[in-house]
């Protein structure tokens, strides 16, 4: 990597960011653009996936391209409303490696947006192991999601799992608290609502529809 | 590495597999799609057992008909598959077909259809612990001719057989895997079957825990209301909070019999 110019950075910054039709997150975030590594951390079923296909509804709709890094099959539902363009690229990965090997093939590809969706899971099967190389392919997942980010906006998708009497965490344990450069929790509401935040006092509400999702400040 | 668009965009347009209940496939939106893991969760006794049965028989519906005309694969952790109840089933979907049949292409297709070769198209299998859970998983990784994998019930043996949970977190995430990639490579219609424990408060919380809770694309909620009646609800995924009702009868499952006031 040689150093680059500020205003080339810049340049490219504003090529490849995109217009979105979410500004509570926009501003949840600190912005919605290439730089960002974005982290949507909930139970299941709250709707993280559907807030990254959301945004990448948007990226297509403004005729940028975007990539989706999915352990899971992509199924018509969260097809449907999405232009039928060829600037939508998916892969599939079904191991820690092959998502090594997809990130470093993003690298050429001038994606403004990159969601991740599903991968704890991988990264859950190589921690488990006894030995330290579970950490250390750990942070060659956080390099090269940083190496990424240079250039895009990435967004990915965590679980929880259970840190001792009855209460949830951020899967993937303290040594991946580092690798997004903002969290956003997400919950459930007993009365069915979802929540967001990212620090407890500023908090919004997350609804999803058939069109999409939309983002209200809870006040 | 990467796909091309328009193999992506061909899940848009998949046959999905019906339930046979009208308010049910409305609620899974059409049916159970190829390419899904959907998760259908209850206690003992909430009809999970009964879905799956019919389920199985639904795919090998004709293709004249709208079905998907492809084998099934019934996982049986728990033993009890009832051979006589698919038989019973299976009838009772050929003697539907029947009735609908209407235009000549449709009425060819039921003079050759049979019991035993509905039958002969689902098969099953007795796993009695996870290891065979995970050989048999790896088997039909290689070359799967089945167009549905129903596994009933999944959580059976893991809720007792390990001391250690880091192992059993690590194995539930490593067949998570393995489920996903058969998925995606065979285009299969995965359906699991979870069991419910108590929690804190008194309520019931699925099985298998938190990591274990994000592997399928949907979770269905099942209960039993009163009677033959049942009820389902959309735990995750589209339609997420909604709720139908549906009946199982000696026909297996169906819609729920019109209110008399």
């Amino acid at each position: 990597m040689f150093p680059t110019p500020c205003d080339w950075l810049l340049r490219q910054n504003k090529k490849l960011s995109f217009p979105h039709t979410l500004p509570v997150l926009d501003q949840l975030t600190g912005g919605l653009h290439p730089g960002q590594v974005i982290e949507l951390c909930g139970p299941s079923g709250v709707g993280k996936s559907r807030v990254c296909w959301h945004l990448l509804r948007d990226c297509l709709h403004a005729g940028k391209k975007a990539v989706v890094v999915s352990s899971r099959k992509i199924l018509g539902s969260d097809l449907k409303n999405l232009p039928n363009s060829t600037n939508l690229s998916v892969s599939y990965v079904s191991s820690v490696y092959e998502l090594l090997t997809t990130l470093a093939a993003l690298e050429s590809m001038q994606a403004s947006l990159i969601v991740i969706d599903g991968v704890q899971s991988l990264l859950q099967a190589v921690l488990g192991a006894a030995n330290f190389r579970g950490h250390a392919l750990l942070n060659d997942v956080k390099c090269a999601i940083s190496t990424v980010a240079v250039k895009s906006l990435v967004m990915y998708t965590n679980g929880l799992v259970s840190v001792g009497d009855g209460n949830h965490g951020p899967a993937l344990g303290r040594a991946w608290e580092m690798a997004p450069s903002v969290r956003i929790m997400m919950l459930k509401e007993p009365d069915g609502g979802r929540v967001m935040w990212r620090n407890r006092e500023c908090t919004a509400r997350l609804v999803v529809g058939d069109l999409g999702v939309t983002i209200t400040w809870c006040d | 590495v990467f796909l091309k668009s328009e193999h992506v965009m061909e899940a848009v347009c998949s046959t999905p597999v019906i339930t046979f209940s009208s308010n049910l496939d409305t609620l899974l939106g059409g049916g159970i799609v190829p390419g899904e893991i959907i998760e259908f969760l209850g206690e003992p006794g909430s009809g999970t057992s009964q879905l799956c049965l019919q389920l199985a028989v639904d795919c090998t519906i004709p293709k004249t008909f709208g079905g998907r005309n492809c084998r099934s694969l019934l996982v049986d952790c728990n033993g009890d598959t009832c051979e006589i109840r698919l038989n019973q089933m299976a009838e009772a979907a050929l003697a539907h077909l029947n009735l609908i049949a209407r235009n000549k292409e449709e009425k060819d297709t039921m003079s050759r259809l049979t019991t035993r070769e509905m039958l002969s198209n689902v098969h099953s299998v007795r796993c009695t612990d996870y290891t065979q859970l995970l050989a048999l998983i790896n088997n039909i990784s290689e070359e799967c001719d089945y167009g549905a994998v129903l596994i009933d019930a999944l959580a059976t043996h893991f809720r007792h057989e390990f001391d250690d949970m880091r192992q059993r977190t690590n194995i539930l995430a490593e067949l998570s895997n393995k489920l996903h990639r058969l998925c995606i490579k065979h285009n299969v219609t995965l359906v699991t079957v979870n069991q419910v424990r108590m929690d804190r408060e008194g309520g019931v919380q699925p099985c298998l825990g938190e990591s274990w809770s994000h592997t399928a694309h949907r979770r269905v909620f099942l209960r039993r209301v009163s009677g033959d009646v049942y009820s389902a609800t959309v735990m995750k995924g589209e339609r997420s909070g909604e709720t139908a009702n549906f009946r199982i009868s000696s026909r297996g499952i169906r819609d729920c019999l019109p209110q008399t006031t």
